[in-house]
């Protein structure tokens, strides 16, 4: 993990714990506004949709990092060892030159590389992830069920649904599921993290 | 892991790679001609909660990993059982009809290479829930939505199939990946 983020030519330094879960505070809170104000301009529909699309990988390839192969971010690519393993085997080849050029520091082993501790690091946090994520998911099932299948059923007895309501519900639940999985890892790495000070 | 397992009265050697994979593809196969016959036969109704029932059925007597039994031993070790085998019988009829259905203590009970291993499955397991997660929200933008991207609407049964393959996935694949990749007993 990274000590210093920098973001537009500005440096910030995170390697205290409390400084990295302030940013992730913030990075949420700027989802929640993004979420909102795109319901103003269309419900979430096309503009709101591809800016949610656009502002999350966005954040994420900038901001949290993990994702994306560049190794811009905080946390380190997750695909950094596998990636780089690729590069080795034939330095000369077409993809590795073209790596090269998209990820300079491709052979950057300190920037680049995660070590076996930052591997495990990384698959603990996809784990916690996953249970949450897991839950997230049916949840969202079980509101698309009971506005699906309940609603016919207290149609019967003469009361009514707001089937839009819930059609705006489930669909928030899908933009949430999709922001989540693209940044609780990331988040539960730079929540857990100690202070880096500390570990040295 | 555990190397044997009792369903239904029947017990199964799995210590061999092959067989928990063709186990793998065989609950696989079981799960997605369930899906597909509540779907065909009764769309958005108690059949489909129905179907959350089978694979919590399926993660208690095969899988294993969210419950203490299932070849996979619990993921956390908030999973606990009710009572353990290793304890001493209990006096109640009731608490010995479970006690005796209990697992070992040897079952529950995970090491460190145990919890490398689940760590690493949820990983790739999440890497790839993510895709389809990806898939779900984008059907049902247009089943939402209308018009989007040039086309008229999904039906919503289908982007239902896919939530609900979602959501079988996101219960039952590390574990999957666990039995799949786990090598022969006897090799390890």
């Amino acid at each position: 993990m990274r000590t210093e983020l920098v973001l537009f030519g500005r440096h910030f330094d995170v390697g205290s714990q409390a400084r990295r879960r302030r940013l992730v505070v913030l990075v949420y809170a700027f989802f929640g506004v993004l979420m909102g104000a795109c319901w103003f301009v269309d419900h979430w529909q096309v503009i709101g949709s591809w800016l949610i699309i656009f502002a999350a990988s966005f954040v994420n390839r900038l901001v949290l990092g993990g994702l994306g192969d560049e190794g811009k971010g905080i946390v380190k690519p997750f695909l950094g060892n596998e990636v780089h393993a690729r590069y080795e085997k034939d330095p000369d080849s077409r993809w590795s030159r073209l790596t090269r050029l998209t990820i300079p520091n491709v052979t950057d082993k300190r920037e680049y590389l995660s070590d076996e501790r930052e591997v495990r690091r990384r698959d603990g946090a996809h784990e916690v992830a996953y249970r949450v994520l897991g839950m997230v998911v049916i949840f969202t099932f079980l509101v698309a069920f009971l506005k699906n299948a309940v609603a016919t059923l207290l149609q019967e007895f003469g009361t009514t649904v707001p089937t839009e309501f819930f059609n705006h519900l489930i669909y928030a639940l899908l933009i949430v599921e999709f922001i989540l999985f693209l940044s609780l890892p990331q988040s539960i790495l730079l929540w857990t993290e100690p202070d880096v000070e500390e570990v040295q | 892991m555990r190397a044997r397992l009792t369903v239904f009265g029947f017990r199964l050697d799995v210590r061999s790679r092959l067989r928990r994979r063709v186990l793998v593809i065989v609950v696989y196969l079981a799960l997605a001609a369930m899906l597909s016959a509540s779907l065909r036969w009764a769309p958005w109704t108690l059949g489909n909660v129905g179907f959350f029932l089978v694979i919590a059925l399926v993660n208690w007597m095969v899988f294993g990993g969210l419950t203490t039994r299932g070849l996979v031993p619990p993921f956390s070790p908030d999973i606990r059982p009710l009572w353990v085998k290793d304890d001493q019988p209990p006096e109640s009829r009731i608490d010995r009809w479970f006690w005796r259905r209990s697992p070992a203590r040897k079952d529950l009970q995970t090491d460190e290479r145990d919890d490398r291993r689940r760590d690493r499955a949820h990983y790739l397991a999440y890497r790839f829930v993510t895709w389809l997660t990806m898939v779900v929200w984008f059907l049902f933008v247009t089943v939402h939505a209308g018009p989007v991207f040039g086309t008229k609407g999904l039906p919503f049964d289908f982007a239902l199939l896919v939530a609900l393959a979602v959501a079988m996935l996101a219960q039952t694949l590390p574990q999957a990946i666990l039995l799949w990749t786990e090598p022969d007993m006897e090799e390890a």
